[in-house]
């Protein structure tokens, strides 16, 4: 079976769409639909990695509600506002995790053109797309120094020393991406990135009727659930 | 095609230091020249000016009229300028906006508007020019080196701009991709095009190029036509810091290790001090290197060369420990991967990503065992000229400090067994052999130094032996 591939549109707007059920059926068991609903659409995007990360992310913050209890209460007081926080947007996280990781920057930067947006905008999100992969590897590299100076940079030594592992792990992260951040800019200047010019592109994106269809189910959902939850 | 005159040029936050002192210079359409000189020369401030990347990008204080193309750079912004000057810059890494080749050798054209019709034309040209068929539609972050260079170009040729600048373009490239990039240049100078490259390693445009500027601390020194330029003297070559102007052979004993060949192995001496043996590392089900077996000994210096993409890193992540595989034996004891992380330092390209504190102090205290004397330290320091800098961020230093550091950092960790990843690309004459100072210092204090390179000048002056890696 081919994988599914989404107009970047689609995709945008079920990001947008699914904080409506985050702040109405907040605490309600409904929401999960709407994270099954993600997890099928990663899954028929052959995101079988990404499903399963999410997964386990979902699985920690669900465990951390479970064990609260038996912890230390100002261990418990600590945390909760951040797995709280972060809890609040799991399903936003998922439908991120769907954009993130099936869209290329160029079908993204088409789609944008298309909604009429400014030059500004559509190249914020190409440098905001384009540093993700850089990050990454970054951050493999100053890990693997780290292993090498004999700091290690996991579970253990974030939860004894959070302050020391984070100053290693971010005081070179940072640098090189200053670093790798200005080079980009310089190299995507002369290429006459932000130029008066419109853009131009080979292809072109488009809405299909599995992108009206992926649409039109997480909106029978959402009235389905206002109806139940009254 | 481009016109300087009395130029001068300070950088903002250090106004008071000319960084590019009375520049005359006129460069006729069609010619191609070669920028070099020290590291720090000016030459790259050069080339960025004719991009207009100075003074609109990176400010500073400009005297002196700068005219490319007839377009009075001062007067026209970076967007502007790039209908005229394409760039090609260093690392190959930070230079691609796309995760896509295909998208990216598009990148230029696109942003400047052109129509849709046109783009597929030039595509169609610009995939002909640079034999590019086999690398459309691919992920750009696995390709090699100079596969992502070639990219670079590429996208920089399809924007049609009349004069091309290339910023050390070979730096991070094996011999091959250097050969295929000189081809790129001189098909490009078959179409007229006029063409700067500021290099340290030259060699392979010593056929193409018209003259050769030398600068010196930010003045253009001399001016030399082709001939003139080939009959300096070694001598007169090495003291103005210049490499060599002929392809460097390699005079030292070449070991080939065919990769996946069970019979090509290296057995040294029968008490080696480093034995490597039965390491197959996969990718997936990609093998990427497969070797049978190693012997090495201490208190020698040990190259690693092969096309990019042979396998090099992957041996020293094994090496390191940061990877699995092989059966390592040292002084005849058997390393896991913990262990080897103890044994082994690795002195990374990017030398940044291995410097944590706030000073060269705190860097050396953070690698040193609990009881260092600070006498050690002080002594370590000295030796690799670092004493006076203790107190300095070590962000604060020049590249060279930078690694240095890392080699304290090492020493005083006691790590016997030292890798080198490219140690040495992007750097001229001079610093290359401070670098081999340094490792012929590192060679005496008992170690076993490995060096993954691809500069056959640094071999020459440093090691002992050569294991090539190829893949049939």
């Amino acid at each position: 079976m081919k994988a599914l591939k989404l107009d970047p549109r689609t995709k945008l707007l079920l990001c947008l769409l699914v904080n409506v059920p985050i702040a109405l059926f907040q605490g309600s068991s409904w929401i999960l639909l709407f994270v099954g609903y993600a997890l099928l659409l990663l899954l028929l995007s052959k995101e079988y990695k990404v499903a399963l990360i999410y997964l386990g992310m979902y699985a920690f913050f669900e465990a951390f509600g479970l064990i609260s209890s038996f912890l230390p209460k100002i261990i418990v007081t600590i945390l909760s506002h951040l797995i709280i926080g972060v809890g609040l947007f799991l399903p936003f996280i998922a439908y991120g995790f769907l954009l993130i990781r099936t869209t290329e920057i160029n079908d993204l930067a088409i789609a944008l053109d298309k909604m009429k947006m400014p030059n500004s905008v559509i190249i914020s999100f190409l440098v905001l797309f384009r540093f993700i992969p850089t990050i990454k590897e970054e951050k493999q590299a100053i890990a693997n120094a780290m292993k090498l100076r004999g700091i290690s940079f996991g579970f253990k030594s974030l939860a004894t020393q959070p302050m020391k592992t984070f100053e290693y792990m971010y005081i070179p992260m940072l640098f090189s991406l200053l670093k790798s951040g200005e080079e980009l800019t310089v190299a995507s200047l002369t290429r006459g990135l932000g130029g008066e010019q419109k853009r131009t592109y080979l292809r072109t994106v488009k809405m299909g009727a599995v992108d009206y269809g992926v649409l039109f189910i997480f909106l029978i959902m959402m009235v389905f659930v206002f109806f139940v939850q009254l | 095609m481009i016109k300087i005159e009395s130029l001068f040029f300070s950088y903002q936050n250090s106004p008071n230091e000319d960084v590019l002192k009375n520049i005359n210079l006129k460069v006729k359409a069609g010619e191609f020249v070669l920028l070099t000189g020290k590291s720090g020369c000016g030459k790259s401030t050069l080339l960025n000016m004719i991009s207009g990347i100075i003074p609109h990008h990176t400010l500073g204080n400009l005297r002196g009229r700068i005219f490319v193309d007839n377009k009075d750079v001062q007067k026209h912004g970076v967007q502007e300028m790039s209908l005229s000057v394409g760039s090609v810059f260093q690392n190959p890494k930070s230079q691609f906006f796309h995760l896509n080749t295909t998208d990216e050798v598009l990148f230029s054209a696109s942003n400047k508007g052109v129509p849709e019709l046109e783009l597929e034309n030039r595509l169609r040209e610009t995939t002909k020019l640079f034999n590019l068929t086999k690398l459309l539609h691919r992920n750009i972050f696995g390709l090699s080196g100079g596969e992502k260079q070639k990219i670079a170009c590429a996208s920089t040729y399809a924007g049609k701009p009349e004069i091309f600048v290339f910023d050390e373009p070979s730096a991070n490239l094996d011999q091959g991709a250097i050969d295929e990039l000189s081809g790129i240049l001189s098909s490009l100078k078959e179409k007229n095009h006029t063409i700067l490259v500021a290099e340290h390693r030259f060699f392979h445009l010593m056929d193409i190029v018209d003259k050769v500027i030398y600068m010196e601390s930010g003045e253009i020194k001399r001016v030399y036509q082709r001939e003139e330029f080939l009959s300096l003297s070694d001598q007169a070559r090495k003291a103005m810091g210049l490499r060599d102007v002929h392809r460097t052979e390699i005079k030292k004993e070449i070991l080939t290790l065919v990769t996946g060949d069970e019979s090509s192995n290296w057995a040294g001496s029968i008490n080696s001090d480093f034995e490597l043996k039965h390491l197959n590392y996969k990718y997936g089900k990609t093998p990427v290197i497969n070797i049978e077996h190693i012997a090495l000994n201490r208190e020698q210096v040990v190259a690693i060369i092969g096309k990019n993409g042979c396998g090099k890193s992957t041996l020293a992540h094994c090496l390191c420990g940061l990877k699995k595989g092989g059966l390592l034996l040292l002084n005849g004891k058997e390393y896991s991967e913990k262990k080897r992380l103890k044994a082994f330092e690795l002195v990374m390209q990017d030398v940044n990503h291995q410097l944590f504190t706030e000073s060269v102090m705190d860097e050396m205290l953070l690698a040193a065992s609990n009881d260092a004397l600070m006498e050690e330290i002080n002594k370590v320091l000295a030796e690799l000229d670092l004493l006076e800098y203790s107190a300095k961020h070590p962000m604060s230093l020049s590249g060279g400090q930078k690694q240095r550091l890392v080699i304290g950092a090492s020493i005083m960790a006691g790590k016997d067994y030292i890798i080198f990843d490219e140690p040495t690309s992007g750097l001229d004459y001079v610093h290359m052999e401070a670098f081999a100072e340094i490792i012929k210092i590192l060679k005496t204090k008992n170690k076993l130094i490995l060096i993954i390179t691809h500069d056959y000048e640094l071999i020459n002056l440093c090691c002992d032996r050569v294991i090539s890696l190829s893949d049939n």
